[in-house]
C-alpha cells in the first residue's frame, strides 16, 4: 500500500447546466519521501486535486488515504488535526502574516507541532537567517516564499503540499526555491506534492502526473531525475 | 511554546493605535461615567434606604386644620394600630430675601423620635434664635452658616445645615408637579424658637408609625385604605357631635325666645279681641239707640216662640206688684192698652227700661249677645251695612282689614301646635348634608314667612302695634338661621401614607429609574461597540483571508483563530473597563454624588464598593464583547480554508453584484458600490447615530420644551385672575367677574402616580370657557387627555382626597388648557354632582383685578404668571442635562471614526490602485467618502423621526406615568437642527482625519501580495 493513495477521485463545481466536472476519476499512488509533481495547464484540476489531498477540499467521489488514513472518513475536527500533524502548505501568494517577522512566521508553523524542527537551523537551510527579524513587506518575493516554506516545513510534516510555489517568482528565484524544496525533501524526508504548470519542473520529481481536463493523461516514475539547480526553462 | 500569533497583538495595537486608543479612551470615559454613577447611586441609595430605619422615618402623616382632641387621636391610633408623633410645623415666608418670589420655609421643632434629623454641617439650633436649614436650599440660595433668616414675626441665625429624611426631595405639596429647592425649605428650631413664630401659620401635623411593621407594599396600601375609612368615620362622628352641640344650644335659646314670643302673641291676641269686642258692643249700643222699646220687644218676640199675651203675663208676674198696685192696674185696664198698662206697672215698681229689657230676655230665653246680634242685624239691614263694617268703623279701620285679620287668626289657630318649639326636639344633624342644610329653620314645621304674614295683617288693621313682636321674632329668626361654626371641626388638610409621599419616596424611585436607565445605556452602548468591533474584525478577516486560509490549511483550528481575533477587542474592553472603574471610583463617583446632592436633600453617605458596578461595567462588558464577537467570528470561521485562500470570506453564498444603472455618473456608481460593500458598517453607524442622537436630543430638549410650555400655558389661561373666595356671599361689582365653582379631586388611574385635578363648574354662556359642554358630560384639559390616553366617550374616575368617595365623568372632548389638569362641566351638573345649593359658587374668573373684594375674603388668587411657576422650578433642575448632549457627540465621533476608518482600510489596495491610475487625493476622498457622507446624512435624517417617536414613547409610557402633572411633549425643531449640525460637524472632523489617512496610503500597497 502506498503512502498516499487516491482512488477514483471525482469533483465537480456548479450545478445544472453550469456544472463543470473538474476531476473525472483520478487514481494515483505516491510513496513516502517522493517528490511528486502534478503538471498541467490552467484548469486541468491540479490545484483542486492538491486541495483534496490537503483536506481543504472534499471529493464528490473516491477516496484519499494518507499513511492508511482515509480523509473522507474524517470529521472537520479530525481533518484539522490531520493537517496540523501531517501537512505543510506552500502557496504561490506566500500568505505570510504581515505584522510577524520572518522568524515569527516560521514559529506559527512550529507552534502546531509537538516536535518542530530547529527554527534557526531551518532558517539557515532556507537562507533567511539574515532576514529573520524583518517583516514580510521588507522581503523580496523569494525571501517571502522561503519563509513560507519554512513555516510549512518547520513542523516537519509528512507531506509538503506546494501550489505553484514559483508562480510569482522570477527564473533564478524559482530555481532557488525549487532547490530548497528538493533540499528539504532530502534532508527531512518529507513527501512533496507540488502543483505546477512549468513543464521543466517535472524533471526534478520522482513521480510525475500530467493532468488535462480532469484526467491523468500520463504518469511515470523518473528513473533519472535532475537536480533543481540544473533545471532550465 | 507560546502561540507565536500572540506576538501580533502588540504590533496590531501599534499599527491600529488610532482605533484602539479611541475605543479605549471611550470605554474608560463611558465605563468610568457608568461605574461612577453606579457606585454613587449605590452608595447614596444605600444611605437613603438605611435612613428609613436609622432616622426612623414615618409610615405616613396626617395634617389637621385644628388640633384634634387627644381622644380622637387615640381613637385613630387604636383603629389604625399605630402611634402618632407630634410633628407640628409652621409655613413661614422669608422676608427680605428675594423680592420676586416667595420662599417658604417649613419650620419644625427639634425632633427626637421619628424623622430624626441628619446634621450635615454646623450645629443643631441650641438657642431660641437659631435655626438649622435644609442643606440643599442653603446651597441653592447661597445661605451661609451664621446668616440671618428673617420671617414676619422673628428672625433666626443659621446654626447649621441639615437633611430631614422625610424631605429628601423638597416637595412643598405632594401634588406638586416638581420639587423645588429654590423656593421651598425645611428647617429645625428649638421648641422656644418654634413658639416665637406665632401660630398664624401653624399646621397640626402628626406622623405615624404602625405598631406592627407591614410585610409588603400591598399590606401598606391595604392598611392605608383601612385607615382612611376609620379616619372618615371617627372624624365624622366627632364633627357631627360638635355641630349637634351647637344646634342644641341654639335650640335651647330658641325655646326661651319662643316662650317670650308666645306670651307676646297671647297679649296681642287678648288686646285685639278686647278691642274688637268693645267695638262690637258700642256698635250694638248705637243700634239700640235707634230703636224704640216696642221695636226692640217686637224684634225679640219675633225671635222667641212666645205670644205677646204670654210675654205680658209673664212680665206682670215678674214685676212683683202689690195688691194695691194690681187693683189700680185692673181699674185702668178698662181705659188703657196692654202696653200702657205694662208701662204703668213698671212705673209703679220703679223698673227701668233696662230692667224691662233684661226681664224680657229672661222671659224669652234670648241671650243678651243674641239680642245684640238681632238688633245689630236689624240695624244693619235697615241701614244697608254690616256688623264688621260697624266694628271696623268703631276701630277706625276697614272692613277688609278686619276680615283679613280674622282669617289670619283662624290660620294661626292651626299654627299654634307647630309653633310650640318647646314640645319639639332639636333637629338631628346629618354631617354630610350640613353644608346644604345649614339653616335649621328648614328643619322646622313652620316658616317665619307665615308668621310675618299674620303680623302684617294685624299691622294692616292699625289696631295693634306689632313692633315688639317683630323684634322678638327677628331675634328668633336670626338665632335659627345659623351657619355652623366650623372652626373647631376636625378637618384633614393632608393625609399621606409613606409610600405615596413624594418628599420621601421620589428620591428612591428616581435613583432606581436612573439606575435602570444608565444600565440600559451601558448595554446599548456596549452592543453598539461590540458590533463596531465585529465589523472591524470582519474587515480584518477579509484582509487576512489568505493567511487565515493558510493557517487553517496548515492545521490551525477555527477555535484557535477565533480566540486569536478575540484577544485584542476583549483585552481593550477589559482594560478600558478596569481603567474606567478606577476613574469611576476616583473621579466620577464624586461628580454623580454631587449631582444627586444638588437635586436631593440627602443624608450623609459612605462610598461603598459596588460589586454590581464591577459586574455590570467590567464582567458584563467583557462578556457582551465576547458573545457578540464569538458569534460574528464563529460565523466567519465557518468559511472553508480554501475559500479563505480564495478571499471568499462571506459565509453566505456569494451574491450577484447589485445592478447599478450605467447611466448614473461614475462617482455615484462608485459611491453606491462602496455603500453596498459596507452596508453592515452603515447599519451599525445608523444605530450608533440613533443612540448618540437620543442622548443628545434628550440633553437638549428640556430647555426649549419648558420655554414653549411656558408660552402655551400662558396662552391657554382662560382668564387673567381666578379668585377663590372663602364664602359664597362675597360679591363684586366688577362687570368682568364671572362666578364659577371649583373643587379639587385626585386622579385614580391605575399605574400612574396620583394627580390633583381641578373640577370647574362653568356658568352657561361663560365669557371665559368658550365651549359647548354637553349636559352630563365634561371637557377635560389637554393634559388629562394626553397623559392618561383618554378618548372622547371614556369615563374618568376621580377620588375625593383623603376619602374613599369617587366621582365618574364622561369625557366629551378636550379643552385647550395647559396650566393644570382640569375638568370643565356645566355649573348645574357641578351643583348636582357635589350636592350644592343653587347659588353656590367658589370664586370668580376675571380679566381685571377685583379691587372691591376684601383681601380677607379671598382664599387664593391664581394669576396669569402662576401658570408658568412650575417651569421656573423645572428649569432649575436641568443644568446637568448637557452631559447627555456631550456624550451623544462623543458617540458620533467615535463611531464615525471607527467605521469610516475601517472602510478606508478595507479599500486601501484599491485606493493605492486609484492613485497609480492617476486619481488625485481629493478625487479619491470623494470616491471613498461620498458613500459614508451620504450614510451619515441619511442616518441623521432618518434618526430624527425615530428619536422623536422613541422620546414620545418614553414620555407617554414612562415620564407621564412616573410624575404628577403634565408637560406636553414638545421638541423644538432647533433640537433636531442642532443634532444635525453636531452630526455633520463630527463627521467633518472624522472626514478630515480620513483625508489624511487616504493621503498616507502608499501606492506600493497595490503592488504587494495580498497577505494578511
Amino acid at each position: 500500500m502506498s503512502f498516499c493513495e487516491l482512488k477514483n477521485i471525482r469533483k465537480s463545481f456548479g450545478s445544472g447546466e453550469n456544472r463543470v466536472e473538474v476531476l473525472k476519476g483520478i487514481d494515483l499512488n505516491i510513496e513516502k519521501g517522493e517528490i511528486c509533481v502534478l503538471l498541467g495547464p490552467s484548469g486541468s484540476g491540479k490545484s483542486t486535486l492538491l486541495n483534496i489531498i490537503g483536506g481543504i477540499e472534499t471529493a464528490d467521489e473516491g477516496a484519499v488515504s494518507v499513511n492508511g488514513e482515509r480523509t473522507a472518513d474524517m470529521s472537520e475536527k479530525a481533518l484539522t488535526e490531520y493537517r496540523r500533524h501531517h501537512l505543510g502548505y506552500v502557496f504561490q501568494a506566500y500568505n505570510l502574516i504581515p505584522n510577524l517577522t520572518v522568524r515569527e512566521n516560521i514559529e506559527v508553523g512550529a507552534y502546531l507541532s509537538k516536535n518542530p524542527l530547529g527554527i534557526d537551523e531551518l532558517m539557515e537551510t532556507l537562507g533567511i537567517t539574515d532576514q529573520k527579524n524583518k517583516l514580510p513587506n521588507q522581503l523580496s518575493g523569494g525571501q517571502q516564499q522561503r519563509t513560507s516554506i519554512g513555516r510549512a516545513i518547520v513542523k516537519n510534516p509528512d507531506i509538503l503540499l506546494c501550489d505553484e510555489p514559483t508562480g510569482a517568482l522570477d527564473y533564478n528565484t524559482s530555481k532557488e526555491i525549487l532547490k530548497l524544496i528538493e533540499d528539504v525533501n532530502q534532508k527531512y524526508g518529507n513527501t512533496v506534492i507540488m502543483v505546477t504548470h512549468n513543464d521543466a519542473i517535472k524533471n526534478m520529481a520522482d513521480r510525475v502526473f500530467k493532468l488535462r481536463d480532469g484526467v491523468i493523461r500520463k504518469s511515470y516514475f523518473n528513473e533519472v531525475k535532475i537536480s533543481a539547480s540544473d533545471l532550465d526553462w | 511554546m507560546k502561540n507565536p500569533l500572540n506576538k501580533r497583538f502588540a504590533r496590531e495595537l501599534k499599527s491600529d493605535a488610532g482605533k484602539y486608543i479611541a475605543v479605549f479612551l471611550f470605554l474608560v470615559l463611558f465605563i468610568g461615567v457608568i461605574s461612577g454613577f453606579l457606585v454613587a447611586d449605590n452608595s447614596v441609595s444605600a444611605a437613603y434606604r438605611e435612613g428609613f430605619d436609622k432616622y426612623n422615618i414615618e409610615d405616613g402623616h396626617i395634617t389637621f386644620k385644628t388640633e384634634p382632641p387627644a381622644e380622637i387621636l387615640s381613637q385613630i391610633e387604636k383603629a389604625g394600630e399605630l402611634e402618632f408623633y407630634n410633628l407640628f410645623y409652621k409655613n413661614e415666608a422669608l422676608v427680605g430675601f428675594d423680592a420676586d418670589t416667595v420662599k417658604t420655609v417649613r419650620v419644625y421643632s427639634l425632633r427626637d423620635t421619628v424623622n430624626t434629623v441628619c446634621l450635615m454641617e454646623g450645629k443643631m439650633p441650641g438657642r431660641a434664635d437659631e435655626i438649622a436649614i435644609d442643606r440643599l436650599f442653603a446651597e441653592t440660595n447661597k445661605v451661609n452658616i451664621g446668616d440671618t433668616l428673617r420671617f414676619s414675626e422673628c428672625e433666626y441665625k443659621v446654626s447649621g445645615y441639615v437633611a430631614l429624611p422625610d424631605y429628601s426631595c423638597l416637595y412643598e405639596n405632594n401634588s406638586d408637579m416638581m420639587f423645588s429647592a429654590v423656593n421651598f425649605c425645611v428647617a429645625i428650631v428649638t421648641p422656644e424658637g418654634f413658639d416665637n413664630l406665632g401660630d398664624s401659620h401653624l399646621f397640626f401635623n402628626y406622623a405615624w408609625k404602625y405598631l406592627k411593621p407591614y410585610a409588603d407594599e400591598t399590606e401598606q396600601n391595604d392598611r392605608s385604605e383601612a385607615l382612611i375609612k376609620s379616619l372618615e368615620n371617627i372624624i365624622k362622628k366627632y364633627d357631627e357631635k360638635l355641630i349637634q352641640a351647637q344646634v342644641d344650644k341654639v335650640w335651647s335659646d330658641a325655646v326661651s325666645l319662643s316662650e317670650e314670643l308666645e306670651n307676646k302673641f297671647r297679649e296681642a291676641a287678648d288686646e285685639i279681641e278686647n278691642k274688637v269686642k268693645k267695638a262690637g258692643e258700642d256698635a250694638v249700643k248705637d243700634a239700640l239707640a235707634t230703636f224704640s222699646q216696642d221695636e226692640i220687644s217686637e224684634m225679640l218676640l219675633k225671635e222667641s216662640d212666645m205670644t205677646e199675651e204670654q210675654v205680658y203675663s209673664a212680665m206682670m208676674e215678674k214685676a212683683n206688684l202689690t195688691s194695691a198696685q194690681k187693683m189700680k192696674l185692673a181699674a185702668d185696664s178698662r181705659t188703657l192698652s196692654e202696653d200702657e198698662l205694662l208701662e204703668e206697672a213698671m212705673e209703679m215698681t220703679g223698673l227701668t227700661q233696662d230692667d224691662i229689657a233684661a226681664m224680657l230676655l229672661e222671659i224669652t230665653g234670648i241671650t243678651e249677645e243674641r239680642a245684640g246680634e238681632i238688633l245689630l242685624g236689624e240695624y244693619c239691614e235697615k241701614n244697608n251695612t254690616t256688623a264688621r263694617a260697624l266694628v271696623a268703623a268703631k276701630l277706625g279701620t276697614t272692613e277688609k282689614a278686619i276680615k283679613d285679620m280674622q282669617t289670619a287668626f283662624e290660620d294661626a289657630e292651626n299654627l299654634t301646635g307647630d309653633l310650640d318649639i318647646n314640645s319639639k326636639e332639636a333637629p338631628k344633624i346629618d354631617f354630610d348634608k350640613l353644608e346644604k342644610d345649614s339653616d335649621i329653620e328648614s328643619g322646622l314645621d313652620f316658616s317665619f314667612d307665615d308668621i310675618y304674614s299674620i303680623i302684617g295683617k294685624v299691622d294692616a288693621t292699625g289696631i295693634y302695634d306689632t313692633a315688639e313682636i317683630r323684634k322678638t321674632l327677628g331675634r328668633l329668626e336670626k338665632l335659627m338661621d345659623i351657619h355652623p361654626d366650623d372652626s373647631d371641626l376636625i378637618e384633614i388638610k393632608d393625609y399621606i401614607p409613606r409610600y405615596q409621599n413624594m418628599a420621601i419616596m421620589f428620591t428612591g424611585n428616581d435613583m432606581n429609574s436612573d439606575h435602570a436607565t444608565v444600565v440600559l445605556m451601558l448595554y446599548i452602548m456596549l452592543v453598539i461597540l461590540a458590533f463596531v468591533f465585529a465589523v472591524t474584525i470582519s474587515n480584518t478577516i477579509s484582509k487576512e483571508a489568505g493567511s487565515i486560509g493558510t493557517l487553517r490549511a496548515s492545521g490551525y483550528s477555527g477555535g484557535e483563530l477565533i480566540r486569536h481575533y478575540l484577544v485584542l477587542p476583549v483585552t481593550v474592553t477589559a482594560l478600558g473597563a478596569v481603567a474606567g472603574n478606577i476613574l469611576g471610583y476616583t473621579v466620577f463617583e464624586s461628580l454623580f454624588v454631587k449631582i444627586y446632592y444638588t437635586s436631593y436633600s440627602l443624608v450623609t453617605y459612605k462610598t461603598l464598593m459596588n460589586g454590581e458596578a464591577f459586574l455590570l461595567t467590567t464582567v458584563s462588558s467583557v462578556a457582551l464583547m465576547l458573545i457578540v464577537n464569538i458569534f460574528v467570528l464563529a460565523r466567519k470561521m465557518k468559511v472553508r480554508p480554501l475559500d479563505f485562500l480564495r478571499g471568499e470570506v462571506s459565509s453566505r453564498k456569494r451574491k450577484k453584484a447589485v445592478k447599478i444603472s450605467p447611466k448614473l455618473p461614475f462617482l455615484q456608481r462608485f459611491g453606491l458600490r462602496i455603500f453596498f460593500q459596507n452596508a453592515g458598517s452603515y447599519a451599525v453607524l445608523f444605530f450608533g447615530i440613533l443612540f448618540g442622537g437620543i442622548l443628545a436630543v434628550f440633553g437638549m430638549l428640556f430647555g426649549p420644551m419648558f420655554e414653549e410650555y411656558s408660552v402655551l400655558a400662558r396662552e391657554t389661561m382662560f382668564c387673567d385672575y381666578q379668585y377663590i373666595v372663602k364664602k359664597d356671599s362675597v360679591e363684586t361689582d366688577n362687570a368682568q367677574a364671572e362666578k364659577f365653582c371649583m373643587t379639587a379631586l385626585d386622579s385614580d388611574v391605575k399605574g400612574y402616580v396620583k394627580d390633583s385635578v381641578s373640577i370647574y363648574g362653568i356658568a352657561d354662556n361663560s365669557s371665559y370657557i368658550k365651549a359647548d359642554i354637553p349636559a352630563g358630560e365634561v371637557l377635560v384639559s389637554e393634559g388629562i387627555m394626553k397623559k392618561f390616553r383618554f378618548e372622547p366617550g371614556d369615563k374618568l374616575t376621580l377620588k375625593e382626597p383623603y376619602s374613599t368617595k369617587t366621582y365618574s365623568f364622561t369625557i366629551a372632548g378636550d379643552y385647550p388648557y395647559l396650566a393644570s389638569l382640569a375638568v370643565f362641566m356645566p355649573r348645574d351638573d357641578y351643583l348636582e354632582m357635589f350636592d350644592k345649593s343653587g347659588d353656590y359658587f367658589t370664586g370668580y374668573f376675571s380679566n381685571s383685578e377685583l379691587t372691591d373684594i376684601d383681601e380677607d375674603d379671598i382664599y387664593t388668587t391664581i394669576r396669569l404668571q402662576d401658570a408658568t411657576k412650575i417651569v421656573d422650578q423645572l428649569s432649575s433642575l436641568i443644568g446637568f442635562m448637557d452631559i447627555f448632549m456631550y456624550f451623544g457627540v462623543v458617540i458620533f465621533l467615535l463611531l464615525m471614526f471607527l467605521l469610516t476608518k475601517q472602510i478606508i482600510e478595507k479599500n486601501s489596495r484599491s485606493i493605492a490602485m486609484t492613485k497609480i491610475l492617476g486619481f488625485k487625493n481629493g478625487e479619491i476622498a470623494k470616491l471613498y467618502l461620498l458613500a459614508t457622507s451620504a450614510a451619515v446624512v441619511i442616518s441623521l435624517l432618518l434618526s430624527v423621526p425615530v428619536i422623536h417617536l422613541l422620546l414620545q414613547w418614553a414620555f407617554r409610557y414612562y415620564l407621564y406615568v412616573k410624575m404628577s402633572g403634565y408637560i406636553p411633549y414638545i421638541v423644538s425643531n432647533t433640537c433636531y437642527i442642532k443634532l444635525f449640525v453636531m452630526g455633520i460637524a463630527s463627521y467633518a472632523v472624522v472626514a478630515a482625519l480620513m483625508l489624511l489617512k487616504i493621503r498616507k496610503v502608499p501606492m506600493g500597497e497595490a503592488l504587494k501580495n495580498q497577505n494578511m
